[in-house]
């Protein structure tokens, strides 16, 4: 039984007369004392394990899957910087200096300097790959927690409802 | 649920991701949103799916919760996922409807939980779906028909008639009084 305090009278009276009004409220409530006499099903107490179980399982792949993302794109993020900073220095070239004998733009230090963001990036992405980050607690497969979030995100997007 | 502070306690846990909150909500919601379920489909296979589906939703959905009625929010989630389980009923039963007379020659038709249920089951079943599923969001979501009005986005006037004809049509199927 609703047990929100509507006054149905009052309610009903905007559309009704008094006596229409009490009436209808009438047959309202007693509707609604017919579906209390007659109660639904009551959920398998086995049936809230199950889903006390998917919902914790659930809240724990997802911080998972949370703390892999922060990695992967910080990792994304470095190999763009280190790409951009590649493509900036091959575009526009240092000014030639006057190297005896040598036509190089590329002094050591610049090269050594890249040499070094580079295997940084490379450093990390390892790390990842291996897990040295100790994300990988569960028996979850990355593949799979992410597939299981796309999987999500096509079965419940409901953008369409408007 | 009774208790406004106890609620608000276990959606703020929910929304911490706290698994505990998550299992007191399960707990205090799901013989009302099943319920809701089974009037409406009429099956308990079918009710153990989608109450299962409305908890897992909730835990994407929860942060978005922003206040205000709490019952009013979750059935919306609940009705949204009935009407996705209809719709996908609808396309099944299209894509095999190629196969149907052979299928129904080779097996004899099951009958559906709500024939062999109870008389309410049955009762229900005759009314149309958006009025059976007006009065069931009004009597396990206890909503107001203010809220019924907001989630269905009618007038306040069209949801009372709604739900007054049903009810009435209802109670005379149910043999409660003269039709």
């Amino acid at each position: 039984m609703p047990d929100k305090n509507d006054n149905l009278e009052q309610l009903l009276g905007g559309f009704l007369n008094e006596a229409e009004a009490r009436r209808a409220a009438a047959d309202i409530r007693l509707g609604e004392e017919i579906l209390s006499e007659y109660p639904a099903p009551q959920p398998d107490a086995r049936l809230l394990e199950e889903i006390k179980t998917k919902v914790s399982r659930s809240l724990g792949a997802a911080a998972t899957a949370r703390r892999r993302l922060y990695w992967v794109r910080r990792a994304v993020a470095a190999a763009a910087a280190v790409i951009i900073i590649a493509s900036v220095l091959l575009l526009w070239p240092a000014p030639q200096q006057s190297f005896a004998g040598s036509g190089d733009v590329w002094d050591d230090a610049a090269i050594a300097g890249l040499r070094a963001e580079i295997d940084a990036v490379l450093d990390t992405m390892i790390s990842i790959e291996t897990d040295e980050y100790g994300f990988d607690e569960g028996a979850d497969d990355f593949a799979e927690v992410e597939l299981e979030e796309l999987e999500m995100v096509a079965t419940n997007d409901d953008f369409w409802k408007g | 649920m009774d208790n406004r502070e106890e609620l608000d306690e276990i959606i703020a846990g929910c929304q911490r991701r706290d698994d505990e909150a998550f299992s007191r909500l399960v707990s205090a919601y799901s013989k009302r949103c099943y319920g809701y379920f089974y009037r409406l489909s009429g099956n308990a296979e079918t009710s153990d799916d989608l109450l299962s589906k409305l908890f897992m939703r909730l835990v994407e959905k929860i942060g978005s919760f922003k206040g205000g009625s709490f019952e009013k929010w979750l059935f919306t989630i609940a009705s949204n996922i009935f009407y996705d389980h209809l719709r996908h009923q609808y396309r099944q039963k299209r894509l095999i409807e190629a196969r149907a007379k052979q299928l129904m020659e080779e097996t004899p038709p099951r009958r559906a939980d709500s024939e062999m249920g109870d008389k309410l089951q049955q009762q229900l079943s005759k009314l149309d779906d958006d009025t059976a599923e007006l009065i069931m969001l009004r009597f396990y979501g206890q909503l107001s028909f203010k809220e019924l009005s907001e989630l269905r986005g009618e007038p306040i006037g069209t949801t009372l008639s709604k739900v007054h004809r049903g009810l009435k049509r209802l109670r005379e199927l149910m043999g409660g009084t003269d039709a």
